[in-house]
């Protein structure tokens, strides 16, 4: 991939004043947005670190930390599990990701492909898998069955391929045009080494894409790990966290227990549950940003 | 409390715990245990003995590893992961019930009662009733010390299929929330504590004066099982789990009758003049326990171990320990109809599963009953004696070493107890005394007691109101009945809390007889005369046991 | 090139059934071999437990097993559309899943685009680093946040009097339930999801722009017809698939929003499923009714899907299929 060279620079001269005030309001709105946006999530940070009982005399606006304390992460980090769980999460995305991109490559260039005398029938059957399942029990007994149960591959298989994924890939690779992949079906290259010589490189961006979907969505899931596994030592992160943010929040007391449950946690560890669960993934995607700039085909196109 | 005192200190002599609630000798099983036994049970249990958060899983933590030891038998536990939910995870579970019985635990502790029959005809679970006697006799006895006890614990039949889970106390701690109230603020006022909904109102209208203070409660949790509507001669209040009365014998709907509705009128009438919380519905537990500490009320619903938290929080900013439990209030008459309570028996109950043969079972059977003998009842309520117990000299009580009392995490002793939730054992009233601050132990005392003290000898009225309004803990249904019962709860539950709501804060004019009467006749779209007809079924069933 | 193309389809099409299939398997069998794994992988664990659908038409009880519980034919859906509740279930549902198209599909597309006419590089990734991050904030957490800003003294309240209106609860009033909702929606999701437009817009070649700019075409006028036709197949394929869930709108998040006194408005089929499948509290979990209801969910999300694709392959080029 070569990297572009600016256009817009030459022209910025010729900028004219409607297009000034264009670019001025569309930054104000922006940066109105991101107050919008950053003021809840910075008030997760600034309450992580303030003290409980400062916390709870003022709901107002706040917006440096008062009483500084890191008493809410000290809970979250002598969790005797927290550390299993970081780790897990790791070998869950580690091992999943690379299935989940190559079965999706395979899936969009197959769906993108013509004259496939099965096509319509196998995108058929793919599709259908989007809107019919067979209801949690017959899958959980499925699991059992294939004795992945209490395995981290009840967590990693299940959802090896999103149907979703798979056809925003498809999006992807009909977009590329169908000169680049004669020519090369010309000089004798078979589909193997088209997909990942020529469309794999073209369509970066959506693959980064894909890459977060499914990251986040490994990263996220909680209900499969509290139904699939039994060992508290096997789970990922998400659900350690789930349960310190539970025992916080009325859930449990709102199924109708029968005893006085009391857990004083304090009000703080909700954000620093926040806070320990989103910043691992904010710091992976600015790797993932870099393919999202512009003008990754003229190269390929060129060249 | 002179008599209560003197009361224990002789039933101490008898070395077993007992206390002024205690109903029967357990029986002593000495030399029974440990079984020495090289066979391996797996033991399931929903939400009675989660694991203490301090430790990663079961074999870490002492109550799981040392009931294994005391009993003499190898046990796998099963629990819900952690951050699991309890219920889903008992649902998945069963499902193996269908396909592939072996793979249930042969323990388990779960909500199997309003379904025993159905588990009994289906054989998932054993029928116990040629076996109880005789390899559980701890537990067979405790059975027959109370006909409430051996009522609940089997089905219409005599069935016997299940070990429950009862408090030593009787209805005690159910009754583990109600009023509460600021004394210094009373103090400050001139005010008595009060006795009857009108000097509770007066209350609520002094302190919204003097400090614009209102009368707020955690909705879900607190507030909407029971509310105050006792001292209206009603039951229960916007909560699908409160729905059906038992009124002279009668199965009613609580939300229906005229008393109910007096109730909405007060409530709304209040609510309308800004003296109750606006956020009602929205708080929870810890938006209350922010309001309070920043002397936004000064009068509220709430439980025992919440009124600590406060109090405690309220003593670490500077402000000393306020809140004290005042009696539910009565009506004008100085009468009471109900109050949140209960009968002391759980519906949390352990069943052994076919995936036992009948040699299991019977070791399952005397695993169970340890926990109801007279050495088991204290491994299950304080642990192992020397590590985390020890007699108290000065009371002659179980009382927590340093292990315990000198451990700053949540409820330590559940580390090393199987009693403090529920679970198949008798939870020692002790334990709760232990467990709990003196300020909530008179919170629940003066709920239960509905103000009279622990000497009151009205002892029966006490039961009709804690309990006596309540649908029984044990009742089953048969198959057909809970079929057709599922299917009409849902929408018939979701109708009565929203349309009661709506009444409750005033969004409905409860004082306007046709949207009333439209809501009552509303009801019978919901099958409610046809649900009404099969509950009485079964109650009167289980009255004939 | 497109020439060659049409020969060989004209060829292809005179050939009989036996030799089109042989010539097929011969042409195509690497991309046969790359799709084998991924139906090997369906076919194990889509299309093995799909015989659970049945459950809708069995009394299925857990404790007897599918082939064991009595078939009952359509008894389930007659049930739940026989509920009281089952009208409004459906209004709701609709009324939340058409706001959510309504604003909530088209916010992330007009960022994304802002973003494109952003000129420098380091405020474009800085604004959507921000965007993006309520994405990861839990619901429970989201929720209780809603919970806080919108009771009396809340945040909300503060804004609404500062402009003269008066302070109350915002969240247990019907009015304002379904705003609440969509804005919070809008604000976790805005910035997650333009994500896939940037990555289409990446995409589109430059010299495009270069060419409608020689034409005269002004800052607006190459984002009408150079960007947003740029994007269009992306955005016609998300919004058919939008369209194909538009009964799925998930229970957690009502679950934790809504009040008795909101129920009218807030009510959905997920909460309803929800209420008798995993969250019954009394009674056993009501599998069967709660498969029909999601089957009937499934089928009217398939009628939208199946006639936005027609009618999106009528008037744009793309289509899902």
């Amino acid at each position: 991939m070569t990297s572009v060279p600016k256009p817009q620079i030459n022209n910025r001269i010729r900028e004219s004043a409607g297009s000034k005030i264009f670019n001025v309001v569309n930054a104000f709105l922006l940066i109105f947005l991101c107050v919008l946006t950053l003021y809840p999530m910075w008030y997760c940070l600034v309450a992580s670190f303030t003290s409980t009982s400062y916390l709870s005399a003022h709901q107002g606006i706040m917006l440096i930390p008062h009483r500084f304390t890191t008493s809410a992460y000290s809970l979250a980090f002598t969790h005797p599990l927290l550390l299993s769980g970081y780790k897990n999460i790791l070998i869950i995305l580690l091992v999943s990701m690379p299935i989940n991109i190559l079965l999706t490559l395979f899936t969009g260039y197959f769906l993108a492909s013509k004259n496939v005398l099965l096509k319509p029938v196998i995108q058929f059957v793919i599709m259908f898998t989007m809107f019919f399942n067979g209801g949690m029990i017959p899958i959980y007994l499925n699991i059992r069955d294939l004795g992945l149960y209490n395995t981290l591959w009840a967590l990693i298989l299940p959802g090896a391929i999103s149907v979703y994924n798979c056809i925003i890939c498809r999006t992807a690779i009909q977009a590329v045009p169908d000169s680049l992949t004669e020519s090369a079906y010309l000089d004798g290259a078979s589909d193997l080494v088209i997909v990942f010589r020529i469309t794999l490189p073209l369509i970066m961006p959506t693959i980064a894409v894909l890459l977060l979907y499914y990251g986040v969505a490994h990263w996220n899931a909680w209900f499969p790990a509290s139904i699939y596994l039994q060992d508290n030592n096997k789970l990922p992160i998400q659900n350690i966290m789930r349960s310190i943010l539970i025992a916080n929040s009325n859930l449990l007391n709102a199924s109708g227990s029968e005893t006085d449950r009391v857990d004083d946690f304090a009000e703080t560890i909700k954000y620093s549950t926040i806070i320990l669960t989103t910043v691992p993934v904010l710091c992976i995607y600015p790797f993932l940003q870099r393919y999202f700039v512009k003008g990754v085909m003229i190269g390929a196109v060129k060249g | 409390m002179k008599k209560w005192l003197a009361l224990v200190l002789t039933l101490c002599l008898v070395l077993t715990a007992v206390s002024a609630f205690a109903t029967a000798d357990l029986l002593s099983r000495e030399g029974v245990y440990p079984l020495n036994s090289d066979k391996t049970i797996t033991w399931y249990s929903q939400d009675s003995h989660n694991v203490h958060s301090d430790f990663s899983d079961w074999h870490e933590s002492p109550f799981h590893v040392n009931l294994s030891k005391q009993v003499g038998v190898n046990i796998e536990w099963v629990l819900p992961t952690t951050g699991a939910d309890g219920g889903v995870f008992t649902n998945t579970l069963l499902s193996d019930a269908g396909t592939n019985i072996g793979a249930l635990p042969n323990i388990m502790e779960a909500y199997f009662m309003n379904n025993a029959n159905q588990y009994l005809d289906d054989e998932v679970i054993w029928d116990l009733t040629p076996y109880l006697e005789e390899y559980a006799p701890a537990y067979w006895a405790w059975l027959h010390s109370n006909p409430a006890y051996d009522k609940a614990m089997k089905t219409d039949d005599g069935r016997y299929y299940a070990f429950g889970f009862f408090r030593e106390d009787g209805g005690w701690n159910d009754s583990y929330q109600g009023p509460v109230i600021r004394k210094d603020w009373l103090e400050e006022c001139g005010l008595e504590i009060p006795k009857t909904i009108s000097e509770f109102e007066n209350v609520i209208r002094v302190f919204k004066e003097k400090y614009n203070a209102v009368f707020t409660s955690a909705f879900s949790p607190r507030f909407y099982q029971m509310g105050l509507s006792g001292a209206f001669g009603a039951y229960g209040n916007v909560n699908s789990g409160y729905l059906y009365e038992i009124r002279d014998g009668k199965v009613i709907l609580a939300q229906a009758t005229d008393e109910y509705r007096d109730w909405l009128r007060w409530f709304s009438r209040i609510f309308k003049e800004n003296l109750v919380d606006t956020d009602l519905q929205t708080v929870d537990d810890t938006n209350v326990q922010q309001k309070v500490e920043t002397g936004l009320s000064g009068i509220a619903i709430t439980s025992m171990g919440q009124m600590n938290l406060w109090n405690n929080h309220m003593e670490a900013a500077g402000n000393g320990r306020p809140w004290i439990g005042i009696p539910y209030p009565t009506n004008d008459n100085g009468e009471i109809y109900s109050i949140f309570g209960g009968s002391g028996i759980g519906s949390i109950t352990g069943v052994i599963t076919k995936s036992a043969d009948e040699e299991t079972m019977k070791l399952c059977l005397q695993v169970l009953d340890y926990a109801y003998s007279k050495e088991g009842f204290l491994f299950w309520n304080y642990g192992i004696e020397g590590e985390s117990w020890q007699m108290s000299e000065t009371t002659g009580l179980p009382a927590w070493t340093d292990l315990v009392a000198k451990d700053t995490s949540n409820d330590p002793m559940t580390k090393y107890n199987g009693a403090t939730w529920s679970g198949s054992c008798i939870q020692a009233t002790n334990l709760l005394y232990l467990k709990n601050s003196q300020a909530s132990i008179d919170a629940n005392d003066a709920w239960y007691y509905l103000g009279m003290g622990r000497d009151t000898d009205q002892l029966d009225k006490i039961l009709e109101v804690t309990s006596g309004h309540k649908w029984p803990t044990g009742v089953t249904f048969t198959t057909e009945e809970s079929d057709e019962l599922d299917l009409y709860n849902a929408s018939l539950g979701t109708y009565v809390v929203e349309q009661c709501t709506s009444f409750l804060l005033g969004n409905k004019d409860v004082n306007d007889d046709a949207l009333w009467n439209e809501y009552i006749s509303g009801l019978s779209q919901y099958h409610l005369d046809r649900v009404l007809e099969l509950r009485q079924n079964c109650y009167d069933r289980y009255l004939a046991r | 090139m497109a020439k060659q193309t049409a020969v060989i389809n004209a060829h292809y099409r005179r050939l009989s059934l036996g030799k089109k299939i042989t010539r097929d398997f011969s042409h195509n069998k690497y991309k046969y071999l790359m799709i084998l794994p991924v139906l090997v992988y369906l076919a194990l664990f889509c299309y093995k437990p799909m015989y659970g659908i049945q459950i809708a038409f069995r009394n299925f009880k857990v404790t007897r097993g599918i082939e064991k519980s009595p078939w009952v034919g359509m008894y389930w859906f007659e049930q739940f559309f026989n509920d009281p509740y089952f009208w409004r279930l459906l209004r709701n549902t609709f009324l939340i899943s058409g706001l959510q198209i309504v604003f909530g599909f088209p916010a992330p597309i007009v960022l994304a685009l802002m973003l494109n006419e952003v000129r420098n590089n380091r405020f474009k990734r800085t604004v959507q680093t921000i965007t993006y991050m309520p994405y990861f904030i839990s619901l429970v957490v989201l929720c209780s946040l809603v919970k806080i800003y919108t009771q009396q003294n809340g945040l909300v309240s503060e804004i609404v009097e500062f402009f003269g209106g008066t302070r109350q609860n915002w969240l247990q009033d019907p009015k304002y339930y379904r705003l609440i909702y969509i804005v919070s929606d809008i604000w976790q999701s805005i910035g997650w999801n333009s994500i896939i437009y940037l990555a289409a817009l990446s995409a589109i070649d430059m010299e495009q722009y270069e060419a409608a700019r020689i034409d005269g075409a002004n800052r607006f006028q190459q984002m009408l017809h150079v960007t947003l036709p740029g994007i269009l197949p992306t955005i016609v394929i998300l919004f058919i698939l939008r369209m194909g869930s538009i009964l799925n709108v998930g229970y957690e998040k009502t679950l934790l929003l809504y009040q008795p006194t909101t129920y009218e408005v807030a009510d959905l089929f997920s909460t309803y499923t929800y209420r008798i499948s995993l969250g019954a509290t009394a009674g056993q979990p009501q599998y069967s009714l709660s498969t029909a209801v999601s089957l009937f969910n499934t089928i009217v999300n398939v009628v939208f899907l199946l006639l936005t694709n027609f009618l999106s392959r009528r008037t744009t080029d793309s289509s899902l299929f």
